[in-house]
């Protein structure tokens, strides 16, 4: 089930001179599906999700989320959706608990103590949950915004940034904890810079650049197209280690049949691709010399 | 109304929590209180009814007050994409407003405390019937002022310098007319109208319909004003503009 739909989305801020950030976006989300937004600084990712989330109004074209269109009705919208921009806006001198009583009550959502207990253990914050937020760190702010977006009941979570200032094993407790809610059927939509992360969480990628989305596709698919797929092996032939590549599968058969024929023994044998960051990189790069 | 008073509760937890702020939160009333010295020294000095003062002080403070207070906040919130994401779209304008006056109900708490020390300063005479019907009018004012208020802060990049001049200049200027008495001024300028029905004894009906009249056009304005302004904040050229 189709879940969010944007048509022909069209954004133009009347500055002067008119900035352009969106020049018509076609998107369809479907339920359970979590979605990275790839992009360059300053390419419409925050502006799409503004749209979606119902804070500006587009142009021309709509997005609709659970048949709602967001321009129409934010506050309805606001009830599938949960959205964490890149800078949490928190109580600061209230502690984390009277934090999420805020904003279980802001969303009006009954305050889940059990699971959030839990995301507190697991984010290290248990300890300090009485603390105020003046206290905090940069990362652990993070970690308790991320907190409440990962105990919502909300169907739908948008995260801007969500693994700005937090540590690696934070960041790998983040990703199990959203593949979690992807089991729940939750979607998911993620504006980040982290490729790592994308690549582990994200089912697609919309990689957007100067207001548009230039592609539109599966992370494998992504790789496969951009990423110069190639075989690796990795044998031992007459005592000696050898390493070689193929980017043709006919060659690397060939290849193959040979080494066994000549009793190589194989120590790895893998299919590979560029890394999402450098294939993203190495498009932009094409991208602004064209 | 609930997450009023829940905002409110987590304000003054969070303010009492953070000794810092101790001082800070008496700042306000402070602010009030040096203002109505000041006034009370001069008429005192000019040999004046001193306590002729206390009701253009209540209506200059709370005016003021419901003017800056959502034109400064809003000003600052709005202008933030993160707070303005989730306070806006999560429960629109309503749920920003019940945020709005939660958050900054410790203060209005503290600059009712500046005007019950003012009151025992000059203990100015109080017509019960009169008081009533001017305090309903007052508050009714004091949500046009907050719309509007909240209007040009979420419309103007230069709201949260303008609510100062408002109330550092339009307020003493609107508080020294009150004090002459025109009346022809109530329509137009409601407060006028309201230290006039304050201050005085006796039938003040077709007064007191006027005002009304008057303070039900800021009303009816500051709704128009509030609904463009959001409009016109989610076509991008509010304050949070790139």
């Amino acid at each position: 089930m189709i879940v969010i739909e944007a048509f022909n989305v069209k954004k133009t801020y009347p500055s002067k001179p008119p900035v352009a950030a969106l020049k018509g976006c076609f998107l369809e989300i479907s339920e359970g599906e979590s979605i990275a937004l790839l992009g360059p600084n300053g390419a419409g990712k925050t502006t799409f999700l503004r749209i979606l989330t119902g804070i500006l109004l587009p142009d021309e074209g709509a997005i609709t989320v659970c048949g709602k269109t967001s321009a129409k009705s934010p506050s309805e919208v606001s009830r599938f959706l949960r959205f964490l921009p890149e800078a949490p806006f928190l109580l600061r001198n209230n502690s984390l608990w009277e934090n999420a009583l805020f904003w279980f009550s802001y969303w009006d959502e009954i305050l889940p103590k059990n699971n959030l207990t839990e995301i507190f253990e697991r984010f290290g914050l248990n300890d300090r949950a009485g603390e105020p937020l003046s206290r905090y760190s940069r990362g652990m702010l993070q970690k308790a915004a991320l907190s409440f977006m990962l105990a919502t009941q909300a169907p739908i979570i948008v995260l801007d940034e969500p693994t700005l200032g937090l540590d690696v094993i934070t960041v790998k407790e983040v990703s199990d904890m959203i593949k979690e809610l992807k089991k729940k059927n939750k979607t998911i939509i993620i504006a980040s810079h982290d490729m790592p992360f994308v690549e582990d969480i994200a089912d697609r990628v919309a990689l957007i650049n100067n207001g548009e989305i230039l592609e539109l596709t599966g992370i494998s698919d992504f790789k496969e197209k951009y990423g110069n797929p190639r075989y690796l092996l990795i044998y031992r032939l007459g005592g000696i280690l050898r390493t070689e590549t193929f980017y043709n599968h006919e060659e690397c058969n060939i290849k193959l049949k040979s080494i066994i024929a000549n009793d190589a023994e194989i120590i790895e044998f893998r299919r590979e691709c560029d890394s999402l960051e450098h294939i993203l990189r190495q498009l932009l790069i094409k991208k602004s010399e064209v | 109304m609930n997450l009023f008073f829940l905002v409110a509760y987590l304000q003054i937890k969070g303010i009492l929590r953070a000794a810092r702020y101790g001082i800070q939160i008496l700042l306000l009333p402070m602010l009030m209180i040096s203002i109505f010295l000041t006034a009370y020294l001069a008429v005192r000095t000019l040999g004046g009814k001193v306590s002729a003062l206390f009701f253009p002080f209540v209506v200059f403070i709370l005016s003021a007050t419901a003017i800056n207070i959502p034109m400064q906040v809003g000003n600052q919130l709005l202008s933030d994409s993160s707070s303005a994401n989730l306070l806006i779209t999560s429960r629109g304008i309503c749920g920003l407003l019940a945020y709005f006056i939660g958050s900054q109900a410790p203060y209005l708490l503290t600059t009712l405390i500046s005007i019950i020390i003012s009151y025992f300063f000059v203990l100015p005479k109080i017509y019960f019937l009169n008081s009533i019907i001017g305090s309903f009018i007052l508050m009714i004012w004091c949500i046009a002022m907050i719309l509007i208020g909240l209007a040009m802060g979420m419309r103007f990049v230069f709201a949260f310098h303008l609510a100062q001049i408002i109330f550092l200049g339009f307020y003493p200027f609107l508080l020294m007319l009150s004090l002459t008495g025109k009346l022809e001024y109530a329509f137009v300028l409601p407060p006028v109208g309201v230290i006039t029905i304050f201050q005085n004894e006796g039938s003040l009906l077709p007064f007191s319909l006027v005002t009304s009249a008057g303070t039900t056009l800021y009303i009816l304005a500051g709704i128009i004003f509030l609904k463009w302004a959001y409009q016109e904040y989610r076509i991008g050229k509010g304050v949070n503009r790139i």
